[in-house]
Order: C-alpha cells, then structure tokens, then sequence
C-alpha cells in the first residue's frame, strides 16, 4: 500500500517534467490509484478497463487520465452508498484517440464542486492541441457520466 | 458509555473499534454505514454516544443529527480538514481527524465521560425547574452554523410558516419542523403553547 502511494506521488512529481508521456505509462498509475482507492471503497468499487493495444503507445499529457479518473472516483463512487463502477476504454478513431472514462452516478447542474480539475483539463488540451483536442463531460443513461478525451494523433506520433 | 459507530468505510470502522480497546469505558453496541442504517440503530439501541463520519454517501453526518429528536453526545471524526472548523462551531464535544491518534481519541473522551457525568446530575434548582426531558439536546442547523441545544436552554419557539424559530442565547435559527410538529415532542410541563405563533418555557417566566 506505501509502495503503491510511493509510486502514484513519484509519478505526480515527474510528471511535470514531460509535455507527454506514452498512455501506458499513464495508465499505470491510474491502476496504481484504482487498487488503492479498492482497499478504501473494497465492494463498493469495480473497475473496468479496455484499452486498445494500438493506443497504449500514444503520447498523452501526463496526469490529465488520472484527474478524470478521479473525479470519477470522487464525484461518484464516493457520493453512492452501494458504490459502482469505473469504466476505462481507449480505441483509435481515423487520426484521433478516444479515451472515455465513465463512472456511476450522475452529473449535477448546480454542484458545490469548484469546477477546477476539469478547467484545467480544457486548458492543457487547448495549450496542447489548440482546437484539435476536446473534453465532453455528460450523463450516459440514468445513472452513469461519461468523461470523453479527443486527441489528434500525429502520424509521426504513432509508434 | 454505550457507542454507535457510524462510517461508511468497513476499515475506518474496525480501525475505530481496533483503538477503543483501550478504553474499557466505552462499549461499542452498533456500527452503521450510512445515515439511515444510523437512524434505524439510534432509535432502537439507544447509544449515548456517536462517533460520526461527516462525510457519507446520502445523508452526512449533521444531516443525520437534524433527522434526530433527541441528539446523543457526538465525536465527529472526518478525513478532511474543511469540516473541522464547522464541527467546531457546532460545538460538538470533539472531532477527530482521520487517521486517528490514539493521544486525541483518549482527550475525547475523557471529555465525554466529564460531560456525561454532568448531565446526569443535574443541581437541585434544575432537576426541579426542569424534567428530564429538558436535558435532551438537539441539533440545530441554521445555514452554516450549528449547534446542540439544550431543551432546557430555549427560551422561546416561534412560528414562521412551516418552520420555527428557537430563541437561545442571543441565537436565533430558524429550524426546518412546523411548530405543531415541535409541540408534540415537547413537554408539556415546561413548554406552553401559549398562542397560535408561539411555545414559550415556562421556566424562562
């Protein structure tokens, strides 16, 4: 458990040194963070992931992945007596990645949240990609969110 | 001292009953993992004391304590610092962040022991003034402050629509019960319905 906090703390401090890392390397933390987050929530967390292989090479800002997941955690599993389900898929879409990170519960209108993770998110895709990357937040069916990250990929980019 | 503990985590709970060994004064009756299985266990157990997350999936913690009638002695206990300070003002006995220190766990409830013994032997001008009734505290919330009052301590309740206003102090939240709902939980001994908008205590007379 100390390993695992290490590890995911490590990774933060790094992080800020790279423009991007490969998803892989992003996705290990984030399941570092799920197996942590297990222990605390135990039944009431499952996680789900499908990532494409071909996406696992692919050049993502660092910690973005991570901050969803999060929110995720904390604005749905967290808020749910019964808990739920954190759903991770990546897939290639013609030049661009699809990440989608979907969670149980539901999208407030008006929320006490400050908003901040996910401005931050938009900022760092635009700095990045400009008009190219996007993120849509929104509720998928009556009790699920659904986070979607687009990202162009350059041909150069793609191992 | 008979404990409910209240929790929505399963190791934050046996952390809790793992520390209270020490302490032989408390006996652990329940644990709750969320505000209703608390509010179903408070009325049939009857503990005289919570150790309360604040922060649980559905109702929190002092969304709980306003469902109660009667409020027994409270430790919140919380992860996170924000809701220190408010269990602070609610003037709970204590609070305890997570992890718990053992060194803290222990000043609470000395705390709670010196101010249960109080309330149970009240001065001779208060056991006559006063039924046992008026020792029962309550939770009151008022926007982003609370408190536990005594019944014995409100002055005055007064008829706003749906909702009452207690007089305490120089305090005057307005509490969500309609004023006919508040009359039949009080007694009748102290509290007088003396007209349409007011109940006053009689021992404020």
């Amino acid at each position: 458990m100390v390993t695992q906090l290490a590890a995911i703390l490590r990774y933060s401090l790094q992080s800020g040194k790279a423009l991007t890392v490969p998803l892989g390397e992003e996705l290990e933390i984030v399941i570092t963070y799920l197996q942590l987050e297990a222990i605390r929530f135990e039944e009431r967390l499952a996680i789900n992931m499908q990532m494409a292989p071909e996406t696992l090479s692919i050049q993502v800002p660092p910690m973005l992945l991570q901050s969803l997941v999060e929110n995720g955690v904390k604005h749905g599993i967290e808020k749910l007596p019964q808990g739920g389900k954190i759903s991770v898929t990546s897939r290639m879409n013609h030049n661009t990645l699809k990440i989608e990170v979907m969670n149980s519960g539901r999208l407030l209108e008006r929320s006490d949240s400050t908003q901040i993770g996910l401005a931050n998110v938009r900022e760092r895709l635009r700095l990045l990609y400009g008009d190219g990357a996007a993120l849509v937040l929104r509720n998928d069916g009556p009790d699920s969110v659904l986070a979607e990250i687009t990202i162009p990929v350059q041909r150069s980019t793609v191992a | 001292m008979r404990a409910l503990i209240i929790d929505d985590e399963r190791l934050a709970r046996s952390e809790l009953r793992r520390l209270l060994k020490d302490f032989p004064q408390v006996e652990i009756v329940g644990e709750a993992r969320n505000a209703d299985e608390a509010a179903a266990q408070i009325q049939e157990l009857e503990p005289d004391l919570l150790f309360l997350d604040i922060q649980m999936p559905g109702d929190n913690g002092f969304q709980l304590l306003e469902r109660l009638d009667h409020a027994p002695l409270v430790i919140f206990t919380t992860a996170y610092d924000k809701y220190a300070l408010k269990a602070f003002d609610v003037n709970a006995l204590d609070y305890l962040v997570k992890p718990i220190a053992p060194e803290r766990l222990g000043a609470a409830i000395t705390k709670v022991l010196a101010r249960a013994s109080s309330v149970e032997t009240p001065t001779p001008s208060e056991a006559k003034a006063t039924p046992v009734a008026g020792n029962h505290q309550v939770f009151v919330r008022d926007g982003d402050h609370c408190w536990f009052v005594k019944l014995k301590d409100i002055a005055l309740l007064e008829s706003e629509g749906n909702y009452t206003r207690l007089f305490f102090g120089s305090n005057k939240p307005l509490l969500l019960r309609s004023l006919n709902y508040l009359q039949t939980r009080l007694d009748s001994n102290s509290f007088f319905r003396a007209n349409r908008k007011q109940i006053i205590n009689l021992s404020f007379i």
